[in-house]
């Protein structure tokens, strides 16, 4: 499994997924991060500002992310504790939306999907089609211009109805909800489908060998790049790194794969 | 189909609610607009096509459309219209990868105003006018599911200026096994030597399969039309293109076959070079291309091979007037 990173707004929304998954905290000038076997958790304070920087600020510094989940709770007229995934998140004040693609239902029994809306200020408009929360359309907005709309997840726990308001959350709710919600984290790492995305590292390694020991511009190291992918599809192997190197610029590389790649045989 | 979105404006329409009632255990998630979710930003259409959403829409307006340049098969008046947008097939060649952010279907539940559109546009020329199905999509493959077809055909029996042809890979053809033939209908399908098919045709019937399908359509009595297209260079192509060709007309009677067309292999190079970032992998897109008008295609050389040779083959199968060299124009 490629690095996930789990993003909470609060301690208490933090502290059970902390404890599960044996997280240790890494020390970072401006982030709460905590790292464990599975990837990271990023604690980003509340609103949709503190979690739009904070995730934008993570992918920074930790550009292996391959997924996000933002867990925490909202509010919603379905009963305390029931765990849901976003099937939309909407950013209530710009009405901007987007729309993660789910794993399938069969991954995640029992869970139900609900549109998440992102509000600046709490909201106690409660219907049970939708739920209200404060992060998840800042998480949205910085994750998606690295990360594509299957590997960002949202999963909330309702924490508050018409029958229990706002101001009944406490602390404990919090951590006792998110607490509730960890096997269905748990099943959502496993369905993330990182094995339908391509296979890189090979290419990546060796490309990044040569460019560090010969002078590549970035078109260059661009070109590079995609001529390995190719002579990799075509001829199911990677080409020898030290045929490579000694031909000792660039323009050699590139002239040398181009033309192996000009007379691979192709044949069903 | 594990999720199913559903614009509201067409929520109640029979079509939704026959389609929604074969997925009664779904998710179903209602939306404003099918381009909210199949046209955003941050998609991955590889990733999308192992488990792909279905959108269940209204289209409005644009739903005929003229044919590119080239794309015909002897008709003066040509047009294409799409139901559907993508395919449950994978086929690696595909320009709809390129073109498309999101591998999710999108079907129109409009139907009758695809059908009153095709009729204004016959009514607008004294002449035969062609209408191709099957461009953004595969025209049978969600047959089962959709009953567009079935629908389109009881359409075009009460339009004998308008001629339809049904582009498919699919053997999904007990609806049209099911009625009798119209004269003004032709159900084609794509056709590649089974190698090539077993590699780069993920997902779709297998090359005998689809022969079979087409000998039931024949016996039947539907015209049928034989696409060769793309046309995809091999170093043993000359034996695999003849031993298609064997296979096929084998099976099926060569003078009563509609038309047979040839397409070589091309893409719009915006689109190949996003097919080249998702299958990085390939081993069909790796291959050494060359540009021409804009487009990403084998070197004149090649192509002009593979057509010349697959055209002595056919010379020898068929007559002149059923052979339509190229209809392939992405």
């Amino acid at each position: 499994m490629l690095p996930t990173c789990l993003i909470t707004a609060l301690p208490p929304e933090a502290r059970p997924l902390i404890s599960y998954f044996g997280m240790r905290a890494l020390s970072h000038s401006h982030l709460r991060l905590y790292q464990g076997d599975h990837g990271y958790l990023l604690q980003c304070g509340v609103g949709k500002l503190n979690a739009a920087a904070c995730t934008a600020a993570m992918l920074q510094v930790l550009p292996d992310i391959a997924a996000i989940i933002n867990v925490g709770i909202a509010g919603s007229d379905q009963p305390i504790g029931t765990t849901c995934i976003a099937h939309g998140v909407q950013d209530q004040a710009s009405a901007r939306q987007w729309f993660p693609h789910l794993p399938a239902v069969r991954k995640l029994p029992e869970v139900n999907s609900v549109q998440i809306v992102s509000v600046d200020q709490p909201s106690t408009n409660y219907t049970n089609d939708r739920a209200f929360d404060m992060e998840a359309s800042g998480i949205y907005s910085a994750a998606t211009k690295v990360l594509d709309l299957s590997f960002i997840h949202s999963v909330k726990v309702i924490s508050d109805n018409k029958e229990s308001g706002i101001t009944n959350v406490t602390g404990k709710l919090a951590t006792d909800c998110v607490e509730a919600a960890i096997p269905t984290v748990e099943k959502l790492l496993q369905a993330l489908p990182f094995n339908t995305l391509p296979e890189t590292k090979d290419v990546d390694a060796l490309c990044l060998s040569l460019t560090s020991q010969i002078h590549y511009t970035t078109t260059e190291q661009h070109t590079l790049n995609q001529l390995v992918h190719r002579y990799k599809a075509l001829f199911n192997t990677m080409p020898d790194e030290n045929d490579l190197l000694c031909l000792g610029n660039a323009k050699s590389i590139r002239k040398n794969l181009l033309s192996e790649i000009d007379n691979a045989k192709i044949s069903y | 189909m594990e999720t199913i979105y559903i614009e509201r404006g067409i929520a109640s329409l029979p079509q939704t609610q026959s389609i929604l009632s074969k997925y009664p255990n779904t998710r179903q998630i209602s939306i404003d607009r099918y381009t909210d979710v199949f046209n955003a930003p941050a998609q991955n259409f590889r990733t999308q096509k192992q488990n792909p959403a279905l959108i269940l829409a209204c289209k409005h307006g644009n739903r005929v459309l003229p044919t590119p340049p080239g794309y015909h098969i002897g008709g003066e008046n040509n047009f294409y219209f799409s139901h559907m947008l993508n395919c449950i097939y994978d086929c690696r060649y595909c320009f709809l990868q390129g073109m498309y952010r999101s591998a999710n279907y999108v079907v129109f539940v409009n139907y009758t105003d695809f059908f009153e559109d095709i009729k204004n546009q016959t009514q607008r020329s004294s002449r035969p006018s062609w209408f191709f199905s099957g461009y953004d999509c595969d025209s049978l493959a969600l047959e089962p599911m959709t009953h567009f077809i079935d629908s389109c055909l009881d359409a075009f029996s009460t339009m004998p200026k308008a001629m339809l042809e049904i582009r498919t890979k699919s053997t999904q053809i007990r609806n049209l096994l099911a009625r009798p033939a119209i004269e003004n209908c032709v159900v084609a399908y794509s056709l590649s030597p089974a190698e090539i098919a077993n590699t780069e045709e993920h997902k779709t019937p297998s090359l005998p399969k689809r022969i079979a399908a087409l000998k039931s359509l024949q016996q039947h009595g539907w015209k049928i039309g034989l696409r060769f297209d793309p046309l995809l260079k091999s170093d043993n192509f000359e034996q695999l293109y003849t031993e298609l060709f064997e296979q096929v007309f084998s099976e099926l009677h060569a003078e009563s076959i509609h038309s047979v067309s040839l397409g070589p292999f091309r893409l719009p190079k915006p689109f190949f070079k996003k097919m080249i970032r998702l299958y990085p992998d390939s081993k069909l897109l790796a291959a050494d291309m060359n540009m021409r008008d804009n487009m990403l295609s084998y070197d004149e050389q090649t192509e002009s091979k593979l057509l010349s040779f697959c055209e002595s083959q056919l010379q020898s199968k068929i007559s002149p007037s059923q052979y339509f060299p190229c209809v392939s124009v992405p």
